[in-house]
């Protein structure tokens, strides 16, 4: 066998590993971790990161090629990876056989690419809003097999919508932690990581402070001498009703405590500082966050409004701030609402430009924070190594939850590939060589393939006997493989998140298109 | 000297009370009013931590009431049982309702809802014990009542719309049709049906449990019909739906609120507050501006039903050597020469404070200002929000301290028992002073700063003129001796008659006054005890 051809015997390998993984009835995937020990892997993304190696450079070349395919899709939607490869492996093989009898690669894969296009296209037009929030249970279900996890991150998309934010975090720590305990809730305002700067804010024995209408002073430096607060207290203590003062900045020294502390303890007039707990580079950010909520202007002296000649309109408002030990939480901010809505569009624009999972996750949030779209998820399991995977998992179903609020949902179980077929056939009138035809033939074949594989993997019936039956049936028809009977999948609630469905198609699209029009490969020895 | 050193207990107030709230739990009701809880059946009447309780209800064994002061709880099962106080979490507005969500079979597994008007939803999942709000999604934060569908999902009545909340009660979503609509009530009718009414009296209508296209993402309510005045309370059932109104008394629709019918008899009073359909005669109850209703044929007509006094009379003064009760909602009455009580009509409103002068006439402190009583009525002394007290203290020539209700900016002095005041600066700051006293030529302040659980002590030497602070009083300040002189009226207590001791638990007292021979106590339940001699 050349090298081409175990390039693609490492694809075919991990390709069928994965396939099992399709369905509701897909088998388990038993990876011998060492001669005594193994363990059972069940999802795609899994089983994408286990097998590292094959018994040949090439054919590991091959299995690292669907390896990062399947794990760039599951990434970035959460789902949709052993689809990838099953939709993949069909129109690879296809295509490699029509290339082999003598057809052109090039043009094979403009076949493909156009063919992929059309699906995609019918995919769009198949798309259906997602309904009420038991879609949403079935859609994360289907993913986690969790239905608790289900349930809270389905009600926790369902109400924070598209724009959306949610945290996932450990719970409270706790000695009689329970394995399962997960609990979820949803920040009513804005909140940030903060601390009171001065102990004795909170008070003996309390865990928070609730400040009603207080004037909010955002000073982006170091607050370290008396001087520097007095102004503060004076721009305050001219304001009707003398309001609540809280004054947040990166760091208050003892000097300027005091200061505030003394006047608080006079009854001057209630003082409250709190110091950021953000990292030190992203600071900034959340002060002109806070700012930009609360109508304040940030105080510092390199944007030309050194807190020492603070006036009383520069301090921002809000109904009511809650302090507490670890949080910051503003709600009522006084600040423009369209400046708010504008700049978090902003930030969701710049989100979607960048690769880096943790920077978009961080312009996610604070464009949701100033929305007001924050949900926190607390998971919990019994060991370290089952909390990380659960955690890994929320973020993949949420990721995948609100694909389906924002792209809407098509007939799941494979019917969605199915009904495109007529489509992307009918496009193969239109290919400009026979050769280009071949390539769309590809994708027909797998826009098949998934349909057939969960039949099989379901083992009640034979999948061209399936295939012909609900062909026969109509569109939207499909094959329970739980129940083993024939049904409108959408009726039954059986459906996929529209954004995976295509995003899958595409991945493999262009990984068939790939691999049918290498001429070379170099592996490392 | 016939009547010295005899004790007497007063014939009981017998002024008519609102009643905000009703509960059962068996066969006894549990109402609520400006005084607190009060109830009809033989457990003991612990005064309740609250006033001016909007909510009252039975979960299991345990008894909710949310009020002024925010939530408390009681275990009904035990008689001596405490209020205990509901650890709230970042409100400060009044209780409008309770609600009880089951997410289980048992009493134990349910999430409570309140209603705050002005701090919006709070939740609680430990029976009522500690509650933290739950506002995401609401657009209003002045909620006046709930009503709660079969399969879990909960409807807010709010001063812009109706919103619902599905099972778990964390978020909130608009109902169509309720924008800018300011709900007093709404009420789940017959199955599918839900009935919400605005404040200026229009009847709102979804059929559909409030979720208008079957999607789950909301709820359409459609104009139905008008009753003649604002609405106040709503309830239901599959043929009827009736409201209670301000000023209107109350109305019934058998058609789920398209049209609308004066219920035949409802002389008993025009304001209600609330509903309650109970087991048992009387099956649906009012609460009114009189006190309860009840009707015996679905609201159609209503009578009078006997209950215990909701007031809040929870001071009590000598005025002319007789006795004198005071409260924030129920204003003013004295005891008459023949033994009645009767009120000093047109009263601030609330009556936010109120003294006797040494030269015994009152004054009386509301949102407007102050007031003085004399017998020809009450005439005002200071207008405005300067004459807005918290604590007013005398002393025995005539001069008198009033403190600010909100603030500690200033005070007001009187060197003529009240008839004319000047305004002073003071140093207290901006926490309203809890306390003003005076011991021989020393006028004493306190504020308390709830954050720090500090009490600050400022003294004056010179009538007010001037204040100094005591950061650490000692044995022998006039501070301390201020807080000692109050300890020791209470020791008056100490010559009750056996009888009455032995019947009184430590929260029972709620007030007492000396002046003189005479001695008078307010117990809880609004009963009075009067020595009038040693």
């Amino acid at each position: 066998m050349n090298d081409r051809g175990e390039l693609l015997a490492g694809f075919d390998t991990i390709a069928r590993l994965f396939a099992r993984t399709l369905g509701p009835s897909s088998g388990l995937v038993l990876n011998g971790i060492s001669s005594r020990s193994s363990e059972t892997l069940v999802d795609s993304a899994t089983i994408a990161r286990r097998i590292t190696s094959l018994e040949s450079s090439s054919r590991t070349a091959g299995a690292a090629i669907l390896r990062e395919l399947v794990r760039t899709i599951g990434t970035r939607y959460g789902d949709g990876g052993a689809t990838t490869a099953v939709l993949c492996r069909a129109i690879l093989n296809h295509a490699i056989r029509v290339v082999v009898a003598g057809a052109n690669p090039v043009l094979v894969r403009r076949g493909i690419q156009a063919g992929v296009r059309v699906a995609r296209d019918e995919l769009k037009t198949q798309a259906a809003p997602i309904g009420e929030s038991p879609a949403l249970v079935g859609i994360a279900a289907a993913a986690t097999g969790d239905q608790e996890l289900a349930e809270a991150i389905a009600d926790l998309v369902d109400v924070l919508g598209f724009e959306g934010a949610i945290q996932i975090e450990e719970p409270y720590a706790s000695k009689a932690r329970v394995a399962t305990a997960l609990s979820y809730d949803f920040v009513d305002g804005a909140r940030w990581r903060a601390r009171p700067a001065d102990r004795r804010t909170l008070g003996a024995g309390a865990t928070e402070l609730t400040l009603f209408d207080p004037v909010v002073a955002v000073v982006d430096a170091a607050l370290n001498d008396a001087a520097q607060v007095r102004p503060l207290l004076e721009a305050c203590q001219v304001l009707p009703d003398r309001p609540p003062l809280l004054v947040v900045a990166p760091e208050i020294g003892d000097d300027a405590l005091r200061m505030l502390a003394v006047n608080d303890a006079r009854g001057t007039m209630v003082c409250v500082p709190v110091v950021l707990t953000t990292a030190r580079t992203r600071m900034s950010d959340d002060f002109a966050d806070l700012a930009l909520l609360t109508g304040a202007e940030v105080l510092a002296a390199e944007r030309g409004t050194p807190v020492e000649k603070v006036r009383a309109d520069q301090f921002g408002r809000a109904a009511r701030v809650l302090v507490e030990r670890g949080h910051l939480t503003v709600n009522g901010g006084q600040g423009d609402r369209g400046e708010l809505v504008t700049s978090a569009a902003r930030l969701r624009d710049r989100a979607r430009d960048l690769d880096d999972d943790s920077a978009h996750d961080r312009l996610w949030l604070r464009q949701a924070r100033l929305l007001g779209k924050v949900g926190v998820l607390r998971v919990d399991a019994p060991t370290s190594h089952e909390l990380d995977a659960r955690k890994a998992l929320a973020e993949k179903v949420v990721r995948l939850v609100r694909s389906a609020v924002h792209d809407g949902v098509v007939p799941g179980g494979g019917v969605a590939y199915l009904d495109c077929v007529p489509a992307v056939r009918g496009n193969r009138a239109n290919a400009s060589h026979e050769d280009e035809a071949f390539g769309i033939d590809a994708v027909c074949v797998g826009l098949e393939a998934p349909f057939r594989q969960i039949v099989r993997n379901a083992r009640a019936i034979e999948p061209d006997v399936a295939l012909a039956k609900v062909r026969e049936l109509g569109p939207g028809h499909g094959f329970d493989a739980m129940a083993g009977d024939y049904i409108d999948v959408r009726q039954r609630g059986i459906q996929d998140v529209a954004a995976v469905a295509a995003g899958a198609l595409e991945g493999a699209g262009a990984t068939a298109g790939l691999l049918v029009s290498a001429k070379v490969v170099t592996t490392r020895a | 000297m016939p009547e010295q050193h005899t004790w007497r207990e007063l014939r009981p107030v017998d002024l008519p009370s609102a009643v905000l709230a009703v509960t059962q739990h068996g066969d006894d009701l549990w109402l609520g009013g400006p005084g607190g809880v009060v109830t009809t059946g033989s457990t003991s009447s612990t005064r309740a931590p609250l006033t001016s309780v909007g909510a009252v209800r039975t979960v299991g064994p345990w008894l909710i009431a949310g009020g002024a002061e925010g939530l408390a709880r009681r275990l009904l099962t035990d008689p001596d049982s405490p209020w205990e106080t509901a650890e709230v979490k970042g409100t400060r507005s009044p209780i409008a309702a309770i609600e009880a969500c089951p997410q289980g079979d048992s009493y134990e597994d349910v999430v409570l809802v309140a209603a705050t008007l002005g701090d919006g939803v709070l939740r609680s999942e430990d029976l009522g014990r500690t509650w933290q709000p739950a506002n995401y999604g609401l657009e209003e934060l002045d909620v006046s009542g709930f009503a709660a569908a079969p399969d879990g999902t909960l409807f807010a009545a709010t001063a812009n719309g109706v919103f619902r909340s599905r099972a778990g009660i964390r978020a909130w979503k608009r109902c169509a049709g309720t924008e800018n609509v300011a709900v007093a009530a709404v009420v789940r009718a017959r199955a599918g049906q839900l009935v919400a009414a605005s404040e200026v009296g229009d009847i709102l209508r979804s059929d559909d449990d409030g979720d208008g296209d079957g999607d789950g993402d909301g709820a359409t309510f459609t104009p139905a019909g008008t009753v003649p005045a604002p609405v106040t309370a709503l309830v239901a059932d599959d043929d009827t739906v009736i409201v209670g109104t301000a000023g209107a008394g109350i109305w019934r629709s058998l058609d789920n609120g398209t049209s609308w019918q004066r219920a035949a008899d409802d002389t008993c009073a025009r304001q209600v507050y609330c509903f309650s359909r109970t087991t048992g005669v009387g099956a649906l109850r009012a609460g009114t501006e009189n006190g309860l209703a009840t009707s015996d044929d679905n609201g159609t007509t209503w009578r009078p039903e006997t209950a215990p006094s909701t007031h809040d009379l929870d001071r009590v003064f000598l005025l002319h050597g007789r006795p004198l009760l005071a409260g924030q909602l129920s204003g003013a009455v004295r005891l008459d020469a023949d033994d009645t009580w009767r009120p000093l009509t047109g009263a601030p409103f609330p009556l936010t404070c109120v003294a006797v002068t040494p030269d015994d006439s009152i004054v009386g402190s509301g949102p407007d200002g102050l007031y003085q009583w004399a017998d020809q009525g009450w005439q005002q002394v200071v207008s405005g929000d300067k004459g807005q007290v918290g604590r007013i203290a005398f002393r025995a020539d005539g001069t008198g301290w009033a403190t600010h209700a909100t603030t500690g900016e200033h005070l007001l002095r009187t060197r003529d028992s009240g008839a004319t005041w000047e305004l002073l600066s003071t140093p207290f700051g901006v926490l309203a002073p809890t306390a003003v006293h005076t011991v021989d030529d020393v006028v004493v302040v306190l504020t308390f700063d709830h954050r720090h659980n500090a009490l600050r002590v400022w003294a004056s030497h010179d009538d007010g003129t001037t204040w100094t602070r005591e950061d650490q009083p000692s044995a022998g300040s006039p501070g301390l001796a201020a807080v000692r002189a109050e300890t020791e009226r209470l020791h008056a207590l100490d010559e009750l008659p056996g009888a009455m001791l032995s019947t009184l638990r430590e929260n029972e007292v709620i007030d007492v006054v000396e002046r003189g021979d005479l001695l008078c106590v307010l117990l809880c339940g609004g009963r009075v005890w009067f020595r009038n001699g040693r």
